[in-house]
């Protein structure tokens, strides 16, 4: 499992690397990438911020979790944290496994879990200024 | 006891941001810092009714006890991907 926040530009092929395997025939690499437009409103960049060490964290619980619901075990996420222009990645989801169905659920599956409790937070800058945009509170954990 | 408090996204700009090392009585609980930083930033209450809590690390409930030297966390809704 490939699992890394940084302001570096994400490498598709490092991703890609870690999920191949001899008795995968299906990897799936999914590119999250910055769009020119938020809910009606024009953006220029975004401006990704995190809390790093629990991010890295609960990314690597968030990949654990969906692999064993998947029956998935090559799995690798990659996200950028710091100013992305228009059209740069934010995020990379790379997912080997033997079949396509289990690749394409658990990317899927792995995403939506991502942005419903990862520490990371977007503000958005563009030509009518600079907004934090909403986003979801994290489920209250089992105790 | 004294905690390691660190906020994010729009709470960070609502809170000043020296505001790093906390003090709570002794059998505080992780809301109990949601209800401190709302009587000393106003501004900040209607953010923080809207919170998740972390201690070192890891989501918690409210009602958990804090300890010297907890690192704990106040997180805005996430927006990550």
């Amino acid at each position: 499992m490939l699992i890394r926040i940084t302001p570096d530009p994400l490498d598709e092929a490092e991703a890609r690397r870690a999920v191949s395997a001899a008795a995968n025939g299906a990897v799936l690499v999914f590119h999250g990438v910055v769009r020119d437009h938020h809910e009606g409103r024009a953006v220029e960049r975004i401006e990704y911020h995190a809390y790093l060490a629990m991010a890295e964290r609960e990314l690597a619980l968030v990949a654990d979790e969906v692999g064993r619901r998947h029956g998935v075990r090559d799995i690798a996420v990659l996200h950028r944290i710091g100013p992305l222009r228009v059209g740069e990645t934010s995020l990379i989801v790379a997912i080997g496994a033997p079949h396509r169905q289990e690749t394409f659920a658990a990317g899927l599956d792995l995403i939506d879990t991502l942005k419903a409790r990862v520490p990371i937070w977007k503000k958005e800058i563009g030509p009518g200024g600079t907004v934090w945009q909403d986003g979801v509170l994290p489920p209250a954990p089992r105790e | 006891m004294k905690i390691r408090l660190l906020l994010f996204g729009p709470l960070a700009e609502l809170v000043a941001p020296e505001l790093q090392a906390f003090e709570l009585p002794e059998g505080a609980r992780a809301a109990d810092v949601i209800d401190a930083l709302g009587r000393s930033h106003p501004a900040a209450r209607e953010r923080l009714r809207s919170v998740a809590l972390a201690v070192n690390q890891a989501f918690v409930l409210g009602g958990r006890l804090l300890c010297d030297g907890d690192e704990v966390a106040v997180i805005p809704p996430v927006s990550g991907g």
